[in-house]
């Protein structure tokens, strides 16, 4: 995360840390009512806690960032296999740069219909479309490869757990009734 | 003989169909997930908690403290062929493990991987069914004070979750602690930061909240990704119990069994840490130090046993205290909340049968894990050139249907994608998010000793610090918690006198 500033191109990232602190602190004011309790014991005291933790780490976080500011970035060293080094260089193969967002939209859309559609309907044409979403290119494959999660699935949570899954409205309640 | 007793419990209640068929599941599963790079431990127990629901609670956690205990084991495989750890915990076996293998010899390191990861594992289990006891018998004796000072010493462990970003961690603690508080007051039933949201009464779940930030960031991350790459999965002949083996690094894994162990029980260090002292303490008991790093069988028989004892023996505060030593155990305390138990000292008297049960199913694992990980590599590995395309919508299903199940909510599914959303971006700042579980976990255990211990004492603030037992823990939290933070501060302070000493 970098603006550009006076020419120079300053990272915000630390102040997001901390920014993200004092939101969380004035959440708990907004959110916990005030109580006649003695401060330790009262409801908002624990969540009042935790968010100045959170402020107290953001201001270290910003602090540490702006004293090596002028200073060369370490060498990598220290583990030999950093978790960092390694995200780096798997995000080197990066092949479709806006595939996760995709992802999301597809999850957050599948979300959105489930109580409609019901499980089976709704998990079947979602993990069709993951599946090639994510790089299967042959339709047989990512029909049996969907077509066998949500068997899989609805037998393990649907019929063997009793899991309620949904069945959603109108036809689509007989579609989920031959299932479970 | 109180504990041959107990123990023998344990082994009788194992010995059923239906919990040594979970439990020989349980094992192939927490291989898979040690081998497949970007499917790791916790995340292969997140994924499979949700089947636990409708399980009795010893089937559960056979299932999944043998998954995270087999996960580590498996970890070696691609550290070894493809210098691509399995697991952080494998990321020392590289160091010599692929330096073997570019030598042609591949399927002695892998032999020699199998041999010590079990033989570490065997030694911490050992280890646990002797040390659990009397730590929780100890610990019986504990009031409110000292259960919040365990808590406390339970967040500390922090900075070996950080990976090296202390501050982001104890934000990451404060950020739990923060979500953890939402819904009901557990004192007052107030209504806490719900905001009028009907569904956030109850508070956030931790299930899909750790789904969310564990599985759900690794899918979206090899979205963008290549899928079809293909791994070259030749290795020769696997050598496990060979005199040559046994010879040259025998006394090296028991050594690093034992240290990996200590190194787990200690809150705050953690597996990672024993593998990094199981190699380093290879390299120094052996005369000729010349091959470490081209390819010694000795540097992968190191860290392997040592992170093996280190991912058993940090069950060991599990169980007896019930502060975690991994992101993974913190799930596991996740899980056994969920079940309705409350691990630490009292689980060890009322549930003796249960918790050795569990020991013995994590002992038998890797007796079977080392007899059977040979013939099984040749499985696992084949399963490395399954194109991602076909696990990710896996993932991505067992993960909604995990979240949903959990209390029939579609509120949840929502939940989990939010959270997954929030790990991915955390995921790109290196952010290590194994804190937020912590805080979310220990922070109302902290919470309800903490009010609970000042309701006891009138409000009195020093009841922490009057009682020896609270006083020792809540020091040791505090040095554990300062360290990392004043450690560079004092090189800092160091450094310019000892250069000057050098000049005079």
């Amino acid at each position: 995360m970098k603006l550009t500033l006076s020419g120079r191109r300053v990272s915000i990232e630390p102040l997001v840390w901390l920014g993200i602190g004092v939101a969380a602190f004035a959440a708990v004011f907004a959110g916990v009512p005030s109580s006649t309790a003695t401060a330790l014991q009262t409801p908002r005291f624990w969540p009042a806690a935790a968010a100045i933790i959170m402020i107290i780490a953001g201001l270290i976080i910003s602090l540490s960032a702006l004293r090596h500011r002028q200073q060369p970035a370490p060498e990598a060293g220290g583990q030999p296999f950093s978790s960092a080094q390694e995200s780096h260089e798997l995000d080197s193969e990066v092949l479709r740069k806006h595939n996760h967002l995709l992802l999301i939209v597809i999850i957050a859309g599948y979300v959105a219909v489930l109580p409609y559609l019901g499980y089976v309907v709704a998990t079947l044409v979602m993990a069709w479309v993951l599946a090639w979403t994510i790089g299967v290119r042959k339709v047989l494959s990512a029909t049996l490869a969907s077509i066998t999660y949500v068997a899989l699935t609805t037998v393990i949570f649907g019929v063997l757990m009793n899991v309620p899954l949904p069945r959603g409205r109108g036809p689509f309640v007989d579609i989920s009734a031959f299932f479970f | 003989m109180e504990l041959l007793s107990s123990v023998a419990e344990g082994f009788s209640a194992l010995l059923s169909l239906e919990n040594l068929l979970i439990l020989f599941l349980a094992t192939l599963v927490g291989l898979l997930g040690g081998v497949i790079p970007g499917v790791s431990g916790p995340m292969m127990v997140v994924v499979f908690l949700p089947i636990t629901y409708a399980f009795e609670p010893t089937q559960a956690f056979i299932l999944l403290t043998v998954i995270y205990a087999a996960s580590v084991y498996g970890g070696m495989v691609t550290a070894i062929l493809f210098r691509a750890p399995g697991t952080p915990e494998s990321s020392m076996t590289v160091l010599d493990g692929y330096a073997m293998a570019q030598k042609g010899q591949a399927g002695r390191a892998l032999g020699v991987g199998i041999l010590a990861s079990g033989t570490g594992a065997i030694i911490a289990t050992l280890a646990m069914i002797l040390l659990t006891p009397p730590l929780a018998a100890l610990a019986m004796n504990f009031s409110s004070a000292e259960f919040f000072a365990i808590a406390l010493l339970g967040l500390s462990i922090v900075a070996s979750l950080s990976s090296g970003q202390v501050s982001k961690g104890i934000f990451g603690v404060g950020f739990g602690m923060l979500l953890a508080t939402i819904g009901n007051d557990p004192m007052t039933a107030t209504q806490r930061m719900t905001f009028d949201v009907a569904d956030l009464g109850a508070g956030l779940e931790l299930i899909p909240v750790m789904i969310g930030l564990f599985a759900i960031p690794e899918v979206l991350r090899r979205s963008r990704l290549d899928t079809k790459i293909k791994f070259n999965t030749a290795y020769g002949k696997v050598e496990v119990w060979s005199r040559r083996n046994l010879r040259s690094v025998g006394p090296t894994m028991g050594r690093s069994g034992v240290i990996g162990t200590g190194i787990g029980i200690l809150p705050g260090a953690g597996a990672v840490t024993a593998a990094i002292l199981g190699y380093t303490q290879a390299v120094r008991f052996s005369r000729d130090k010349s091959q470490f790093g081209k390819g010694d069988p000795r540097g992968v028989a190191g860290p392997e046993s040592a992170n093996n004892a280190g991912a058993v023996g940090s069950l060991v505060p599990l169980f007896a205290l019930g502060i975690p030593g991994s992101a993974t155990t913190a799930i596991l305390i996740g899980a056994f909340i969920l079940h309705g138990f409350q691990p630490g000292p009292n689980l060890m008297t009322t549930q003796s049968t249960f918790v050795y049960t569990i020991f013995a199913a994590i002992l038998v694992a890797n007796i079977l894990a080392l007899i059977f990980a040979k013939p099984l590599i040749r499985v696992l590995i084949n399963v490395l050139n399954i194109p991602y395309a076909l696990l990710g919508p896996a993932i991505v299903i067992f993960c909604i249907i995990g979240s949903y199940s959990l209390r029939n909510s579609v509120f949840d599914v929502w939940v989990m994608l939010l959270f997954g959303i929030i790990g991915y971006i955390l995921m790109k700042y290196n952010f290590p998010v194994g804190t937020i579980v912590l805080g979310f976990v220990l922070g109302p255990i902290a919470e309800s000793s903490f009010r609970r211990a000042l309701m006891m004492s009138g409000g009195d603030v020093t009841v922490f610090f009057t009682r020896p037992i609270s006083l020792t823990i809540i020091l040791i939290a505090v040095a554990i918690l300062v360290y990392p933070l004043l450690k560079p501060l004092a090189l800092q302070v160091l450094k310019p006198k000892a250069s000057t000493g050098l000049d005079a």
